[in-house]
């Protein structure tokens, strides 16, 4: 029988808080486990990009870049027409579910090569790039991209290329470009050890999500539905993407993932500055409280069974 | 709760029940997605259900009409 450890860990901690066990984690330990993620997923993924890396990048990363484009202009009419919810909500949330969750996409990693199932390493270079279309258009979508849009551009531009997830992610897979085999050295830590922290990762998200979850309280029905439907399109488009553009299965599924899955870390910190007005709780909530567990307990494993049906590993 | 929002919530309900349990039926994937889709039908018809009109209670204000009595 196949057990997933990746996602028991994220219901043990969703469990204990829905019981309000008495589980703490110090704040800077889940800080510290971003970070780690952030560098370990952006290393490995240089490394792979120095090692099989070639002109072809450049256009499959043109056609994934599209795919954030996309999907918050998909998700903003639904939000607007069936959500009825203001402009700024609306476009703040487009904007969260156009943009990726590396959480989601660590996820993903980790049962693939459970699975035994390859992919093309150097994916964490399009887990950045898609971190940035979906807030641009999410901006323009709630104000207008001209002068008189109201927006402080030199802020909004440092929150969009300054955010942590941006910096270390970019930052990492560039080191790891760079250095190639020589990063063998600090493997031991961002590598060996990427499953265990993983694990303690998830524990604490676990907490997080099921304390989000009563934030949505007022648009429950909406908003439930919205959180799960959106991931399912995402990771239709995202899937269909990846065999256009020819990856292999497990390529398709990353693609899918990386469709299906909401921002958390880098799209909150823009939009707080970018649309102080919206309703930046029902977001995280949405994103965090309902779309990062469906994809982690239920969404992952899907998208495995449906694309390797279609597409059996050989 | 506006209409519009409970309709699609219960139309995505249902469909996705639908689609987890020919997904499931068919043997190409589990039944997680079938329990998510009955997960968001039952929130919508719950909000549905308290969102319906009640009746109105009326009550005889006795304790009153006696103090007046009273009086």
């Amino acid at each position: 029988m196949h057990f997933d450890v990746a996602p028991a860990f994220f219901l043990l901690g969703a469990l204990a808080a829905l019981v309000k066990a008495d589980l703490k984690f110090p704040p800077a330990l889940y800080q510290s486990l971003t970070l780690f993620l952030l560098v370990a997923i952006g290393l490995k993924g240089g490394v792979a990009l120095a090692a099989h890396g070639s002109s072809e990048v450049i256009w499959e990363a043109l056609a994934v870049v599209s795919l954030g484009i996309v999907l918050p202009l998909l998700a903003f009419p639904m939000l607007r027409k069936l959500g009825q919810l203001g402009k700024d909500d609306a476009a703040s949330i487009a904007a969260h579910y156009g943009s990726v969750s590396v959480g989601t996409y660590a996820v993903a990693v980790a049962m693939l090569e459970a699975f035994n199932i390859s992919y093309e390493a150097y994916f964490p270079l399009f887990v950045v790039l898609l971190e940035m279309p979906a807030i641009v258009v999410g901006l323009a979508l709630a104000r207008g991209a001209g002068k008189d849009s109201g927006y402080n551009y030199r802020e909004v531009l440092h929150e969009i290329f300054c955010n942590q997830g941006i910096v270390l992610m970019s930052g990492a897979l560039l080191i790891g470009y760079l250095a190639g085999p020589q990063a063998d050295s600090v493997m031991p830590l961002f590598g060996g050890m990427f499953h265990g922290l993983l694990a303690l990762f998830l524990l604490q998200l676990g907490v997080v999500a099921a304390s989000r979850l009563a934030e949505i309280r007022l648009n429950a029905p909406f908003v439930t539905a919205f959180a799960v439907l959106m991931p399912l399109i995402g990771a239709t488009l995202g899937g269909l993407l990846g065999d256009f553009i020819g990856f292999s299965v497990g390529g398709v599924i990353l693609l899918a993932v990386l469709g299906g899955s909401a921002s958390y870390i880098a799209v909150p910190a823009v939009m707080q500055t970018a649309l102080p007005n919206a309703n930046h709780s029902l977001s995280i909530a949405a994103s965090l409280g309902v779309t990062f567990p469906f994809n982690v307990l239920v969404g992952i494993p899907l998208y495995i069974a449906i694309i390797t049906y279609l597409k059996p590993v050989t | 709760m506006n209409s519009i929002p409970l309709m699609f919530s219960t139309v995505t309900g249902l469909v996705i029940t639908a689609m987890g349990a020919a997904l499931a039926t068919s043997e190409i994937a589990g039944w997680g997605l079938f329990t998510v889709g009955l997960g968001i039908l039952a929130v919508a018809l719950v909000s549905r259900a308290s969102a319906a009109p009640r009746p109105i209670k009326l009550y005889a204000d006795t304790h009153g009409a006696a103090h007046l009595q009273q009086r």
